[in-house]
This record gives structure tokens, C-alpha cells and sequence, in this order.
């Protein structure tokens, strides 16, 4: 917890600190921060106190009462589902099936000085005609195309082969989704491992079109077989068993 | 230098079948468990908290009323709380300013970035003695913090906050350099943590 012997910080490690909770490092800022975690203990502790000052601002606000009629609305509200329901079969086999790809996804989400993917994977970026210009300029670029299992959605993603550093997609009639879930795009390789490429929400007419620069790329040789998105809460970490919504073959 | 305590929120309202002295994590836990009177204690703590962020970023009373029944009533099948990495009362501000941004995204603006919406509490370790503090204590504390900030980097910081602007809508908005507005932001948060000091270790 909190350990007043840690080495003080430079002013470039609080300045990067605050970058990276504010979410505006440069790549070359991020690249900077990871040599600079390593082993560094008190730059990883500054980060958690950053973020906290941070997320407590809200806090700060003039409490303005909730009106008492929303109080009824609320604690009178039809009685409260259970809260441990055993999952799906439907789950339990996507589960199964996901398996294969867990181990990978896992250590890349769950790796402690993996600080890079995670301020990746916290951020997303619109976008821009030139990028989607600029990647249909390449001689060998692709279109996938998508579709759904039982929706009307359909869609395309654009990516220059080799360089899965950058794909745009762009989908149409996906249902929009309650604010509490999104959708996350994956993509299947052929040795089992699945990559986690982003997430996204779908404009109020189930229009999507965004650009996405995935923190993870296939392994030197290892080919892309399958693309496909699925639903997930928000506020969970990517997980590629959830529902699947739309697929697509590469 | 700071002198918080570990009580749990007095309830505004008395609870049938729950001691009003019951702490967050015990509310939390029988809330869990199935009892709908828990509701109505975290509820009355914390109602007015969500209600005041949502109507800070939705503007509309009718949208946060909205938001904060979607969040309370969603609470029970909610297993993303961690009493081990952050307090309620931080989880739940963090989710209603994360749902309200995120609703203002949806209703459509095109230069909004969904994206300043983070994972919820993403790398926290434990529960900071700020957030241990009573909710009057803490408020006056951040706001102490807030008053010391320069008024245009406040500015920033409440802009990207409340309102999920980007860096370069902020100098759009303020006709100041988008270097400056970056460089504003990070020592206004700088100076916010550096006031916090152990408060938010």
C-alpha cells in the first residue's frame, strides 16, 4: 500500500503520470513511461494516486439533492433478481470454444508492467478519411466482410495485410446497445490464440464506422482465420466469450 | 496533515431490517445475498451522490433521474465492486460520470471522444484514506484542493472531466493553443495529487 521509503519522482515520471491517467501520452511518452516502470515501484504508485485524485473529482461537485419521488422509484422497484444465476449453456459453450485463446488474452491483460496495452486498450480514435484513404492506397489492401447470426447488421473491415496495426470497420444496422455494454471486435488466429482489437458503440441509427489500431498483432507466420464481435458489459474486461453477434472469414 | 476517520456514512433515512450503522461492505454484501432493504441503505447514502454527477454532465433533472435508477437498480446483479480496491461511494461516482459521458456520446456528438471513458478503476490496489473519509469530509477536502488550482487549469481539468472534451476541443473552445491546454491539464492534475498527498496513497 503506501510506502513512504519509495525513491521521489522526477518531475518527467509525475508528468507522464498524469499523461497517462489523462490519456494523452504520445506514443513516444508511452514508450518512455514502460522503460521508466520497470522496477520502479513508486512510478506504479503514483499512477494509482493520480488516477484516484482523479476519479474523485467528481466528488468535489455542490451535492444537489436527488428529488424524493426517485427514491420510490428506486426502493420500490419490482424485488431484486438473484444474484448468482449458473450460467448459459450458450455461454458455457462460447466459453469452450474461447478457451483455446484465454490463456493468451489473459496474460496480456492481466500482465502487471504490461502498461502500454493497457493505456491502448483504455483508449479508441475515430476516424479520419485520410487513414481510410491511406491504407485503400496500399496495393494489397483487403475488405472483410461481416455478418450477423440473427440481425440484419453487416459490415466491412478494411486492413493492409501484414500490418494489423491499423483496421477500419464499419458496419450498418447493428442495434444500438444500453449504455452498460459494448461491443468488442476479435480476431481468431489459426494457431488458437485470439486477439483483442477494440471496442465500440454503434451511432443512434446502427452505424459504425471506426478505426482501430489493435496493442496486440498475430505472430510473425501465424495467419488471421476468423474475425467476430461480440457483446460485453462495459465495465468488464475484454472477454472473448462473450455472446457472439457478428462473424466474418478472412 | 490529513486526520480522516473510518466510520460508515450516518443514512439520512432509518432501514428496516438493516442497522443504520451498517458499512458499505455489509450493505454491499446483503445486497448480494438478496436482501432488497440493503437498496434502500446504499440508496439513501449515495443516491443524492450518483444524482448530483449525472445532472452535472446530463444537465437535464429527467436524464439523471433516469441514470440513477439505471445504476441503483442495476446494482444487485452487479458483480464488478471491489470493497478491496476502492470504496462504493468511489465506484459508484466513477460509474455514473462513466454512464452519463457515455450517454452524451450516444446522443450523438461527432467530435466527442467515446473514448475518454476508461475501464472502471482501472490498476488500484487498495482503498486510499481519502476515500475512507465521511462524504462531507471528503468533498471539502477536494474542493480545498480544487480552490488551489489555477482558474483556467481547473478550467481544463472540469472541461475533459464532466464534459469528456478532448484536448484539442478544450483549445477550440478556449481559443487557446492546443499544446498549452495538454500542458495545463497535466499540472492541474499534478497539483491536484500533489495537494492530496497521502490522502490518495
Amino acid at each position: 500500500m503506501n510506502n513512504n521509503q519509495l525513491t521521489p519522482l522526477s518531475e518527467e515520471e509525475e508528468q507522464l503520470a498524469a499523461g497517462y491517467v489523462l490519456g494523452d501520452l504520445t506514443d513516444a511518452e508511452v514508450t518512455r513511461l514502460e522503460q521508466l516502470l520497470v522496477d520502479n515501484p513508486a512510478l506504479q504508485q503514483e499512477i494509482q494516486a493520480v488516477q484516484t485524485s482523479l476519479d474523485l473529482l467528481s466528488q468535489a461537485l455542490p451535492t444537489v439533492p436527488a428529488p424524493a419521488s426517485l427514491r420510490a422509484k428506486i426502493v420500490d422497484a419490482p424485488a431484486i433478481a438473484p444474484v448468482l444465476t449458473p450460467p448459459s449453456s450458450r455461454r458455457s459453450g462460447a466459453l469452450l470454444k474461447g478457451l483455446a485463446g484465454l490463456g493468451a488474452i489473459a496474460l496480456l491483460l492481466l500482465g502487471a508492467d504490461n502498461w502500454r496495452l493497457r493505456y491502448q486498450l483504455g483508449l479508441a480514435q475515430q476516424v479520419s478519411s485520410d487513414r481510410v484513404a491511406a491504407i485503400l492506397q496500399q496495393p494489397n489492401s483487403r475488405l472483410i466482410a461481416l455478418t450477423a447470426n440473427d440481425s440484419a447488421a453487416a459490415g466491412t473491415l478494411l486492413f493492409t495485410p501484414g500490418r494489423w496495426q491499423e483496421v477500419i470497420v464499419s458496419f450498418g444496422d447493428l442495434p444500438p446497445l444500453p449504455p452498460d455494454q459494448v461491443y468488442r471486435m476479435w480476431l481468431a488466429l489459426e494457431n488458437g490464440e485470439i486477439i483483442y482489437c477494440g471496442e465500440f458503440n454503434t451511432e443512434s441509427d446502427g452505424s459504425v464506422f471506426v478505426r482501430f489500431t489493435p496493442p496486440e498483432t498475430p505472430p510473425q507466420g501465424v495467419k488471421a482465420t476468423e474475425l467476430f464481435v461480440t457483446i460485453d458489459a462495459s465495465a468488464d474486461a475484454p472477454d472473448p466469450a462473450g455472446t457472439r453477434v457478428m462473424e466474418g472469414t478472412i | 496533515m490529513f486526520c480522516f476517520y473510518t466510520a460508515p456514512e450516518a443514512p439520512p433515512f432509518s432501514m428496516a431490517l438493516m442497522s443504520p450503522n451498517a458499512s458499505d461492505i455489509e450493505l454491499i454484501e446483503s445486497l448480494r445475498s438478496g436482501n432488497p432493504d440493503a437498496l434502500a441503505g446504499i440508496y439513501d447514502r449515495y443516491g443524492s451522490l450518483v444524482y448530483t454527477i449525472a445532472l452535472k454532465i446530463l444537465k437535464y433533472p429527467a436524464e439523471a433521474e433516469d441514470l440513477t435508477q439505471e445504476i441503483f437498480l442495476n446494482l444487485p446483479d452487479k458483480e464488478k465492486f471491489d470493497p478491496k480496491r476502492a470504496a462504493l461511494s468511489t465506484y459508484l461516482s466513477v460509474l455514473a460520470r462513466s454512464r452519463a459521458l457515455n450517454r452524451l456520446s450516444s446522443h450523438g456528438s461527432q467530435q466527442r471522444s467515446l473514448q475518454k471513458l476508461k475501464r472502471l478503476l482501472p490498476d488500484r490496489s487498495h482503498v486510499t484514506p481519502l476515500e475512507q473519509a465521511s462524504q462531507a469530509e471528503r468533498k471539502t477536502t477536494l474542493q480545498q484542493a480544487l480552490a488551489t488550482l489555477p482558474d483556467q487549469h481547473r478550467t481544463i481539468l472540469e472541461m475533459n472531466f464532466f464534459q469528456g472534451l478532448s484536448h484539442a476541443e478544450i483549445a477550440q473552445q478556449l481559443n487557446i493553443p492546443l499544446g498549452t491546454v495538454k500542458s495545463k491539464a497535466r499540472k492541474g492534475l499534478m497539483d491536484l495529487r500533489q495537494h492530496l498527498g497521502e490522502a490518495v496513497q
